[in-house]
């Protein structure tokens, strides 16, 4: 073991799961059991009786792919990184067998009972789900890679929805200047998420 | 206003395209901008941008939340760069609601066979021994560990000075089933007193004083207690003084682990740490809320200690609450506690 290795926490787990031990296996199991539920939750493709399998399925995926865990950055998003893969897989596997008839799940979040009928999510609306997820991805790259500043402007007035005079009081700026700089920033955002996009389509 | 408007924006209104897009502009210059838009291509690909970024941020919320792994970061080590996190969290529900299960308290027992199995299918040398996160767990993991090697007579002696460092060790740190004090860093807004008063009083005005308390949670099992980050928002929420602000003069949790010495979580008793805080800081009353694990729900013991005596002056158990509503239920039991005192 590096020295690296030994102050690390990550990679010191890591180094014990693979050197076989079932104890530091649970534990690996424990420490992120809440987080990969956490990721296959936010899968809205994911039907709600379906999670526990995927759940499964990616911690069996953690089990084989845990070697290609490198150090460079946190454990926690490694495992974040595989449970979405996992997710993505498991949504396009369960569509296939849907669609062939041999698997049948009600998602319990798609119930409407506004009107005393209960409707099931169909294929075409998880397929929905999974292209809005994608966008929502790219959209969060995009994100990340406008200037802090620009992100916070952005979340302040699209998530928060606040009107440009409150944004202005907010960063002591005149309002005028505020409408402007979130314009530029929109144009930022703009040509970073349509790069995404294409590239994503190339896929 | 069509000439003059032009002239100021340079022949494009580009500065009054995202307010246009917004319909946030007053109708003459709507129309004048609308009018623009018709006739100028490069205008009209810009609005149409435009529209595109701002539906699509408005209805794509979720891409302004933190991935879950930043979540599960701040919660295990306070990782929060510029407090990114903690700013989007105060304004999110959805992000508040997966941090709470982020932070649910482990469940140690909760290995699936499926998991042990998956574990030993892709490494069949796997002991596959049961987990144990108590001390005694550890050692015993340990000591079996070294039991091999005690069997060569070359290495028994480092063995063995290798288990006396583990005892000691571990004997000063709280794990498993032993109980535990958490303590935390937390400030609540201002002090309320810089100067020592010994005998636990403090000045009010004619023929008023107030009672010096700390306040404590503590869990019966360290193996029920959450990480540090989630010990601080139960003590950020706790803050109780301003409830209590007229007859108490309560300490904040950054006061009592300064007057402790110690960080995180410690295995004195609520005995010796009452003690310690009457004679450095003149504290005469503490309060312990000893939190306790059934089944899936938590129940809270609230016990008011008289720190001149030792005495148990106040005493209340409540019924089971869910992890969610431990905080508050924490702080009210406290209240309640204290409004006993002064009461009587």
């Amino acid at each position: 073991m590096t020295s690296r290795e030994s102050q690390d926490p990550d990679m010191n787990l890591v180094c014990e799961c693979l050197s076989g031990s079932q104890s530091a296996w649970n534990k690996f199991y424990l420490r992120f059991v809440r987080l990969v539920s956490t990721v296959v939750r936010r899968q809205p493709a994911i039907a709600a009786a379906d999670r526990e399998d995927v759940t499964q399925t990616v911690f069996v995926a953690l089990v084989r792919g845990l070697k290609d865990y490198e150090g460079t950055f946190p454990l926690a998003r490694f495992v974040t990184m595989v449970a979405q893969r996992v997710c993505i897989q498991e949504y396009r596997r369960m569509s296939a067998s849907k669609r062939s008839g041999d698997h049948e799940s009600i998602d319990e979040d798609e119930r409407d009972m506004r009107d005393g009928n209960l409707w099931i999510a169909s294929p075409a609306t998880q397929e929905n789900h999974m292209a809005r997820e994608e966008l929502t991805t790219f959209l969060r790259v995009a994100l990340d890679r406008v200037s802090p500043g620009c992100k916070k402007l952005l979340e302040l007035r699209y998530m928060e929805e606040l009107p440009y005079k409150d944004i202005a009081e907010k960063t002591h700026s005149r309002e005028n200047t505020v409408t402007v700089q979130t314009r530029r920033c929109l144009d930022d955002l703009s040509v970073l998420y349509s790069r995404l996009v294409r590239k994503g389509a190339a896929k | 206003v069509k000439r003059s408007q032009s002239d100021q924006f340079n022949g494009h209104p580009e500065e009054l395209l995202l307010l246009y897009v917004e319909k946030l502009l007053d109708p003459s210059r709507n129309q004048w901008v609308d009018d623009h838009v018709k006739s100028c291509a490069d205008c009209a690909e810009n609005v149409r941008r435009l529209s595109e970024m701002t539906r699509l941020l408005r209805s794509h919320g979720a891409a302004f939340c933190p991935e879950p792994w930043e979540l599960a970061q701040m919660v295990a080590d306070g990782t929060d760069p510029n407090g990114r996190v903690k700013k989007h969290l105060a304004q999110c529900a959805r992000c508040r609601e997966e941090l709470e299960r982020l932070t649910a308290p482990e469940q140690p027992d909760a290995i699936p066979e499926w998991f042990t199995e998956a574990v030993r299918r892709e490494f069949p040398g796997c002991g596959g021994e049961s987990v144990s996160w108590s001390a005694g767990g550890f050692f015993n993991e340990l000591v079996s560990k070294l039991a091999g090697l005690m069997s060569r007579p070359t290495l028994a002696l480092g063995a063995a000075a290798a288990c006396l460092l583990v005892v000691v060790l571990l004997s000063g740190y709280p794990q498993g089933d032993m109980p535990a004090t958490a303590l935390s860093k937390v400030d609540w807004d201002q002090p309320t007193s810089t100067l020592q008063h010994k005998g636990g009083m403090r000045l009010m005005g004619p023929g008023k004083t107030k009672m010096k308390a700390a306040v404590f949670i503590h869990f019966a099992s360290r193996n029920d207690a959450p990480s540090q980050w989630a010990v601080d928002e139960m003590y950020a929420q706790l803050n109780p003084r301003d409830a209590l602000k007229s007859h108490f003069d309560i300490l904040s949790p950054h006061q009592v682990a300064e007057a402790v010495g110690e960080e995180s979580f410690t295995t004195r008793s609520a005995q010796d740490l009452s003690r310690l805080l009457h004679s450095k800081l003149g504290v005469s009353l503490v309060v312990t809320a000893t939190v306790r694990r059934e089944h899936d729900s938590f129940t809270i013991e609230t016990k008011l200690m008289d720190t001149a005596s030792h005495e148990v002056v106040h005493v209340h158990l409540s019924d089971p609450v869910p992890a969610s509503h431990l905080a508050r239920h924490i702080r009210e039991s406290i209240i309640k506690a204290l409004k006993a005192h002064e009461a009587s």
